[in-house]
């Protein structure tokens, strides 16, 4: 039996602990592991995430070139302008209403990438 | 049943996420899981105090999730790295949902789980060192894992983690001395067997 006595009295001692340890770091790989991992994984994951992203574009493209044809580009874009306010009030009731529409937007976007994605 | 193949074996970690994304090629995922698993399930142990099944849950979660979102995977980045922060992300959550007192709960469940798994003798040392790791956060305990075990930068634990270069240095520092506490209040000396 071979038996290394180790004082643990400063940080030297930290490193030798960590330092010991990761030289007899243990194999742990074993097929079994691999095998119910493989079996656990979602089918087509990928492929259906760039179908997705596919009917997206689709769509999108679409509806640009309805737009473009349906409608006069140069009013739409006037009339939305136009849409605009030429000044804000910054009262407390909009400044809140202000801040919980960004909220909520930025709550939908986290969703939207995080969980949906 | 899983077949070795020599081929895919071969292939660069960057190569086996083109194939295992390009084709949703699972033999290409296979031999990542392969290649990866012994480190990650050894980094999820430390993590967890050595709690052996919910170490092996938890890597198994990491790797299905690193599959879910293999597509984000960039070349640049080591996979190793990638995936530990994956881990830790679950490890994390799993923490957080379970609304953890990590050190108590941890330490029951190494000693529930100590007795169906591999003979204590072999590692000893390294559940003496979870054992350590678990007195802290688990973010601190991930951050001193990955600087005193696996040896990484601060600027890599910074990135691998996502957190800033100034908190890992914070981490770093407070959780020396917080392992340095925890080893005193340890017996004076500790035998560590090597080899019987």
């Amino acid at each position: 039996m071979n038996k290394e006595n180790v004082n643990f009295d400063n940080g030297a001692e930290l490193d030798a602990l960590f330092s010991q340890a990761r030289a007899e770091q243990p194999a742990l790989s074993d097929t079994n592991f691999t095998k119910v991992v493989v079996n656990r994984l979602p089918t087509d994951i990928t492929r259906s995430q760039q179908r997705t992203l596919s009917f997206d574009l689709i769509a999108v493209v679409l509806a640009l070139i309805g737009v473009y044809f349906f409608t006069q580009p140069l009013t739409l874009f006037t009339t939305l302008f136009n849409t605009l306010p030429g000044s804000v009030t910054l009262s407390p009731s909009v400044f809140l209403i202000a801040l919980t529409t960004s909220l909520a937007l930025s709550a939908g976007a986290w969703w939207a990438v995080e969980k949906k994605g | 049943m899983l077949k070795h193949n020599p081929k895919i074996d071969s292939l660069d970690d960057a190569v086996l996420v083109e194939l295992a994304v390009a084709d949703n090629n699972q033999t290409a995922y296979a031999a990542l899981v392969e290649r990866h698993q012994s480190n990650l399930r050894y980094s999820m142990r430390q993590l967890s105090n050595w709690n052996e099944a919910l170490a092996d849950d938890l890597t198994q979660e990491a790797f299905i999730q690193a599959f879910k979102e293999l597509h984000r995977f960039r070349k640049q980045a080591q996979f190793s790295s990638w995936l530990y922060r994956i881990g830790y992300n679950v490890f994390l959550q799993h923490s957080r949902r379970k609304q953890l007192k990590t050190e108590l709960l941890d330490e029951h469940q190494a000693e529930t789980h100590a007795s169906n798994s591999s003979p204590p003798h072999e590692d000893q040392l390294h559940k003496k060192v979870a054992a350590l790791l678990a007195q802290l956060s688990p973010e601190r305990r991930s951050v001193l894992h990955l600087f005193l075990h696996r040896q990484n930068t601060q600027k890599e634990i910074s990135v691998i983690m996502g957190i800033p270069l100034g908190t890992v240095k914070t981490h770093i520092a407070r959780g020396r001395l917080e392992l340095q506490a925890g080893l005193k209040a340890w017996p004076n000396t500790v035998c560590l067997n090597n080899h019987e």
